[in-house]
């Protein structure tokens, strides 16, 4: 506590000069976009910086994968000339990441990655040789080392990187997006249970984040675009008067909107379902240590369609937790002493590019 | 934190930051040097003109007769100079021959001999005379008293007057050594 304390003080007096921070940018990749945000440190804390969104052309990235390498050099050059990025921090797409436990016994273990690696095969699809994999300790004894561990096919990094490298932009991290968006939403220090519920455009990621650790994730192809795609065909309207509509009305229960409620409950009731099914994996299954899982303390929503009208009171409901619209703010600025840009409902979709571009401040 | 970015980036990253490191410090060593040199310069510009101004009166005076009272003063104090040199050295070596000689008599004496009084004296041509008084027990015993004397190498001569002898005991005694 003094300690921190001190060291913020002596930073405050004494920052670390720009060249050495390499302040870098968090930067989202999906299939059809790509945001940036960039966070500052100031003697008033972190502020915003520059922040914004880039289309990508569709058959650039498919499910996480690098299919046209050259098209998205180009959309990181543009970015690079227009904006000044040249160090970044990049969130991985959950559907290349393996997220696994695993127990390690001390007994002989000399180095854990070594450990680590001996075991790689038993839990994911790849040879070790051709994995990249990253730990977290979970918990720790005199007998057992718990460890959270993320592996991903080293093709795909290389990939990555590779257009980066053409791009003249440095990598600092690759991060999982679970991560990302923890680190945004969840107060720094919080060791609690909590799911996160990203409905993004294209998708949904599920994430349970437990003692601040990603500790499980899944991926569900349903997004605000399949909603908005739902109410055009039902309604048929143009894309922009569903979009309209689905931002107006929502899921709200009202003699009004009776027709658009149940159009939309088809493709929510799947997230909530698929929401169920991670809940009750989380109750009924034992830790590392034999022991209940914590209960999930608070359901959080992010993502571009998380503030839809009613969304949080259904599946607050049906689901039997408390759930609640994130503040992606949380570890970046006081909102009550400061408004930020980003309007509330834009900043839910900024959720792990803020996280990311967080990672500059906590240790790498 | 998972990173899951390969570890050969991990170390390309530490060896980038220890460069940066090194040229923030080798940047900011330069400008500590840079802005000491400067405000170091007027200072040394002043000493260094002050240095040259003097070196060039000290070669002037240097170059300058000296006027002829100064310099019946330097010979004056060169001379004193010289007799005070003289005179420490005289005073160092005061006692050095007669403690010699002294200490020679005193081991030939035999111990029913007794001695009152030895007299010391520098003569010319360097001849060191030394007179020695006492008592001896009988004549044998003073004949064997000069006989040691006569022996002893540092002596060049050893003179008994015969009017020492006149008494048969309990002789006072008068000898006189000349010392080489």
């Amino acid at each position: 506590m003094f300690l921190d304390s001190f060291n913020r003080f002596f930073f405050r007096l004494f920052p670390i000069p720009k060249f050495l921070v390499t302040s870098s940018f968090g930067l989202d990749i999906s299939d059809e976009s790509l945001k940036f945000v960039e966070l500052i440190a100031t003697n008033n804390g972190i502020k915003l910086g520059k922040y914004g969104e880039r289309k990508i052309p569709i058959g650039i990235i498919e499910a996480g994968k690098i299919k046209d390498s050259k098209g998205l050099e180009n959309v990181l050059t543009t970015l690079r000339k227009e904006e000044g990025i040249k160090f970044v921090r990049v969130s991985l797409p959950e559907e290349q990441v393996y997220l696994f436990k695993l127990n390690l016994d001390k007994a002989g273990l000399i180095n854990v990655r070594e450990g680590i690696e001996l075991s790689l095969e038993e839990h994911i699809p790849i040879q070790a040789q051709e994995a990249i994999f990253d730990y977290e300790t979970l918990k720790e004894d005199d007998q057992k080392l718990a460890l959270q561990i993320g592996a991903i096919p080293q093709n795909i990094i290389e990939n990555y990187l590779l257009v980066f490298r053409n791009s003249l932009i440095s990598v600092q991290s690759f991060e999982l997006e679970a991560q990302a968006i923890s680190r945004s939403v969840i107060k720094k220090g919080d060791k609690g249970t909590y799911m996160i519920v990203d409905f993004g455009r294209t998708r949904a990621g599920i994430f349970i984040i437990s003692e601040g650790v990603a500790v499980f994730t899944s991926t569900l192809n349903l997004g605000g675009d399949m909603l908005t795609g739902m109410i055009k065909k039902n309604f048929n309207v143009t894309t922009e008067e569903a979009e309209q509509m689905k931002k107006k009305f929502g899921l709200q229960r009202n003699s009004d909107n009776r027709e658009i409620f149940s159009v939309l409950l088809n493709s929510v009731s799947v997230l909530r379902d698929e929401m169920m099914k991670n809940l009750l994996y989380w109750q009924t299954h034992k830790d590392e240590y034999g022991k209940d899982h914590p209960p999930v303390e608070k359901i959080l929503l992010t993502g571009g369609d998380a503030n839809l009208i009613g969304l949080a009171e259904y599946f607050s409901i049906s689901t039997k937790n408390k759930v609640e619209v994130g503040n992606v703010w949380t570890n970046i600025t006081d909102t009550g002493n400061s408004t930020p840009e980003i309007t509330f409902n834009k900043s839910l979709t900024f959720a792990a590019a803020l996280g990311l571009a967080l990672g500059d401040f906590e240790y790498d | 934190m998972i990173n899951l970015i390969p570890n050969e980036e991990k170390k390309k990253k530490v060896l980038d930051f220890y460069f940066r490191l090194s040229v923030v410090f080798l940047m900011v060593l330069g400008s500590a040097m840079i802005i000491a040199s400067v405000s170091i310069l007027p200072s040394y510009l002043l000493s260094s003109v002050k240095k040259n101004t003097n070196i060039a009166k000290l070669e002037s005076i240097k170059n300058t007769p000296l006027p002829q009272d100064d310099q019946k003063t330097l010979l004056a104090v060169s001379d004193l100079n010289n007799r005070l040199t003289m005179i420490e050295n005289g005073d160092k070596n005061k006692y050095l021959v007669s403690e010699n000689v002294i200490s020679e008599i005193i081991l030939r004496k035999m111990s029913d001999i007794k001695i009152t009084q030895i007299s010391y004296s520098n003569g010319t041509n360097q001849d060191r005379t030394i007179l020695v008084n006492g008592y001896a027990p009988s004549r044998d015993r003073l004949l064997l008293f000069k006989q040691a004397l006569v022996n002893d190498p540092k002596f060049k001569s050893v003179d008994l007057p015969i009017s020492n002898f006149i008494k048969g005991s309990n002789i006072s005694f008068s000898l006189t050594l000349l010392a080489k």
